[in-house]
């Protein structure tokens, strides 16, 4: 369809580019959207924090979100100052009060949450893939969802073909008084192996097919049970990933998390 | 001073319009760039300290992006999608708006492409990446984007071609 005689390499340059500056982003609105993206995952990490996310509310509010927020989720770093000479990063300006509650020297309310040892730059030995931003909830004939409801954590796998191979594991992160009370599926034949896996960062819940086993077409609930300290349980690091075969000699590999569908 | 959040900050400023403007023309949706382009850079800043030292992180947020659209466009629903899809190649003249800007046909024809194929031409022309660079976003082998961009480039001149010839009905028959 060149008749009309535009190279088309340069013509999709020239017009996927226009398009491109059609749409105006709004740089407020989405330093906005980060801080609540932290400020809610921080939230439900537990009533330990309830008092720092509204501190972060306030704060984000202020224009200074992702100042405080530090002490609040899984950072690597350690808590440390505020950038003062940094630009005000909504455009708003004035101090919050609130932020020297995380100042140096004045622990975060959070501070208890990182008893667990703090992860390096380089992938721990039990990473699970699923991460929020790294999920392939689906791949071939399989599908994956995962779900939480209080001391549980399932993961729902639909298999249009049969499974010759089949992985599963189901990471926990270590929260305060995480304990793992045994897992529980709907296979019903005895084709499953289940175990459970405490590693120093995360409990791993497994489940495989035994070897030369079949696991026909369908779909299959794989639980894990836990308990654990407080009231509520931040799942936000919790993942999932699965490995198999099909019947047709295809590799599936699926991997997610227990947030509900990314926003 | 906090190198991380000096970095990170330093970072946002210098990719959060792209990566807004990649969303967008992934999803064909205004309205939901930002929000997904957002969540993409908290996943980067979640992550900083790992991203940062494996050296590229504007690529890791791009392969992000293309994830999170690739999600909420999956989550719009087949059939709905369906519909929209077929509101472009509907075949029936009648409907077409001549006076519609040719920004907007380009638009609606990004959509018809299949995820993969849209990631590479939309990252390829509209942000004048390598192959190498296409390739370690979407995470996929070089000649994979290339085939990709190709195909993509092809079936985007053909979708608008037919739509000109559509939209200047005479002129084009007549000659």
């Amino acid at each position: 369809m060149n008749e009309h005689g535009r190279p088309p390499e340069s013509f999709l340059r020239t017009e996927l580019r226009r398009l491109a500056g059609e749409h105006e982003p709004d740089r407020a609105a989405m330093l906005n959207r980060i801080a609540a993206n932290r400020a809610s995952r921080a939230r439900v990490r537990g009533q330990t924090v309830r008092l720092a996310a509204a501190a972060v509310a306030v704060t984000t509010v202020l224009g200074l979100g992702w100042v405080v927020t530090r002490g609040l989720a899984d950072d690597d770093t350690p808590a440390v100052a505020p950038p003062a000479s940094m630009p005000n990063t909504t455009g708003l300006t004035g101090p919050s009060p609130s932020a020297s509650t995380f100042l140096p020297g004045i622990p975060a309310p959070s501070s208890t949450l990182t008893s667990v040892p703090p992860s390096s730059s380089a992938p721990t030995s039990s990473e699970v893939r699923g991460h929020p931003g790294d999920t392939k909830v689906e791949k071939g004939s399989l599908w994956s969802e995962g779900s939480t409801d209080g001391g549980t954590s399932t993961v729902t796998l639909k298999a249009q073909a049969d499974l010759t191979t089949l992985d599963l594991t189901i990471r926990l992160v270590l929260t305060p008084g995480l304990a793992e009370q045994g897992s529980t599926h709907d296979v019903t034949t005895g084709v499953i192996t289940a175990s459970v896996e405490r590693r120093s960062d995360a409990l791993l819940y497994h489940f495989t097919l035994r070897q030369s086993a079949t696991l026909p077409a369908g779909t299959y609930m794989f639980t894990a049970r836990y308990s654990h300290d407080g009231a509520s349980r931040d799942v936000g690091e919790d993942t999932y990933e699965a490995f198999g075969d099909d019947a047709d000699h295809r590799r599936v590999h699926v991997y997610g998390n227990f947030l509900g569908q990314p926003r | 001073m906090p190198l991380r959040d000096a970095a990170f900050h330093a970072f946002f400023e210098q990719h959060y319009a792209g990566l807004s403007r990649l969303a967008f023309l992934m999803t064909g949706e205004t309205s939901v760039a930002d929000d997904l382009a957002a969540d993409a850079l908290t996943e980067v800043w979640q992550h900083w300290d790992r991203v940062a030292a494996a050296g590229d992180p504007a690529a890791y947020a791009r392969g992000i992006v293309a994830n999170l659209t690739r999600n909420w466009i999956r989550r719009q629903g087949r059939a709905r999608r369906r519909l929209r899809l077929l509101g472009v190649l509907g075949g029936d003249p009648d409907r077409v708006q001549p006076d519609v800007p040719a920004v907007l046909e380009v638009r609606r024809a990004l959509l018809v492409l299949p995820h993969r194929r849209r990631a590479c031409v939309v990252l390829r022309y509209a942000f004048d990446l390598s192959e190498q660079d296409v390739a370690t976003i979407l995470d996929i082998s070089v000649g994979a984007v290339k085939s990709q961009t190709s195909r993509g480039a092809h079936q985007l001149a053909e979708l608008l071609g037919d739509r000109q010839i559509i939209e200047r009905v005479g002129g084009w028959r007549g000659e």
